[in-house]
């Protein structure tokens, strides 16, 4: 095993981001196997090891790669919340969640004003919020030596977990805006009914489960995953 | 001879094994243990092991982790609870399997016969 030198690592380099592969966990695990496959021939052998890397990792093999692994990538995500959402109503931890909602349901009795469901309303939100400001604080650092590694690449280089995550973190704002601009579109007066304060309770309830539940999700992932 | 597709049906097998045995490893790592291990006989494509290995991660059979090494960064893999239990169920399927070929291939060999 030899030390590989700044232009051969420049070139393996080159050779990978012709590629054009944007989800980082896929860039580096080609990057890592050229390496350590090149690592073990001479200068002299170099380049024909390279062209052989290269006949087996084409454009094609590896965009077909990183679509699974996108695909797959998802469905982790998904299954994961899943798991944890479950989780909850599970004995050991079914206290926790009859507390939030007794607090919910006691928080939004007391609100008088459509403005005061509406911050109750919100605060799951504001949670998601911090937790994405976070979440893209931690993606730039983990990032960064890929990003480093392959500057000039010309496309943005992603984690494919990173992906699914975000959208999950905005999917309850796109949902708010429904549920509040459309009525308000059709409808031009609209009387709160009295049991508005139960109907923001119960959305408040479920949406805070659906943000913890993602948080938790985030947890459990950044351990292993580049996010 | 390629013996390629012989690999195939039993590449998830091989993988589960290797890491039953080793705690962690890398891709190209798995590449080369198998060929030091069958003397060059059984090479294990690229094209064939990232994707036996997403799929096993996906499946929760596999957790990985990563680090960084010589200045970049090296995703191990290593088996989870349920791939430890899967490792055995493998096995036993693919001797099992072993067994019935080796049964059809010789009619008058019976198991624990050398």
């Amino acid at each position: 095993m030899r030390q590989l030198t700044e232009i051969e690592l420049q070139e393996i380099r080159r050779s990978i981001m012709r590629k054009e592969i944007s989800s980082a966990e896929i860039l580096m695990e080609i990057y890592d196997h050229y390496f350590s496959h090149l690592q073990k021939f001479s200068e002299a052998e170099f380049h024909d090891q390279l062209v052989e890397l290269d006949q087996k990792f084409t454009y094609g093999y590896c965009h077909a790669l990183q679509f699974r692994f996108n695909k797959k990538a998802k469905e982790d995500i998904h299954q994961t919340q899943w798991m944890v959402v479950r989780k909850y109503f599970c004995t050991s931890r079914w206290l926790y969640l009859a507390g939030i909602l007794v607090l919910v349901f006691y928080v939004a009795t007391q609100a008088k004003t459509e403005k005061e469901l509406g911050i109750l309303l919100l605060s799951p939100m504001m949670l998601l919020l911090l937790a994405n400001m976070a979440f893209g604080y931690q993606n730039i650092k983990k990032l960064r030596p890929i990003k480093k590694t392959f500057k000039g690449i010309g496309i943005p280089i992603n984690s494919s977990l990173a992906l699914p995550i975000t959208e999950r973190m905005y999917f309850p704002i796109l949902m708010a805006q429904i549920f509040v601009y459309v009525p308000k579109l059709i409808f031009s007066q609209i009387d709160l009914p009295p049991f508005l304060p139960a109907v923001s309770a119960a959305i408040t309830v479920l949406l805070t489960l659906y943000a913890v539940s993602l948080l938790e999700v985030l947890k459990i992932k950044s351990k292993t995953a580049l996010i | 001879m390629s013996n390629n597709n012989l690999i195939k049906g039993s590449l998830q097998t091989i993988i589960l094994k290797l890491l039953e045995e080793n705690e962690k490893m890398y891709g190209y790592e798995i590449t080369q243990r198998v060929k030091e291990l069958t003397e060059g006989e059984i090479k294990i494509t690229e094209g064939a092991l990232y994707p036996a290995l997403h799929k096993l991660e996906a499946e929760g059979m596999l957790t990985t982790e990563i680090q960084h090494v010589d200045n970049r960064v090296r995703k191990y893999y290593s088996l989870t609870k349920d791939g430890q239990k899967e490792v055995s169920t493998k096995m036993s399927e693919l001797q099992s399997f072993v067994g019935n070929l080796q049964r059809i291939l010789d009619p008058e060999w019976k198991p624990g016969l050398a």
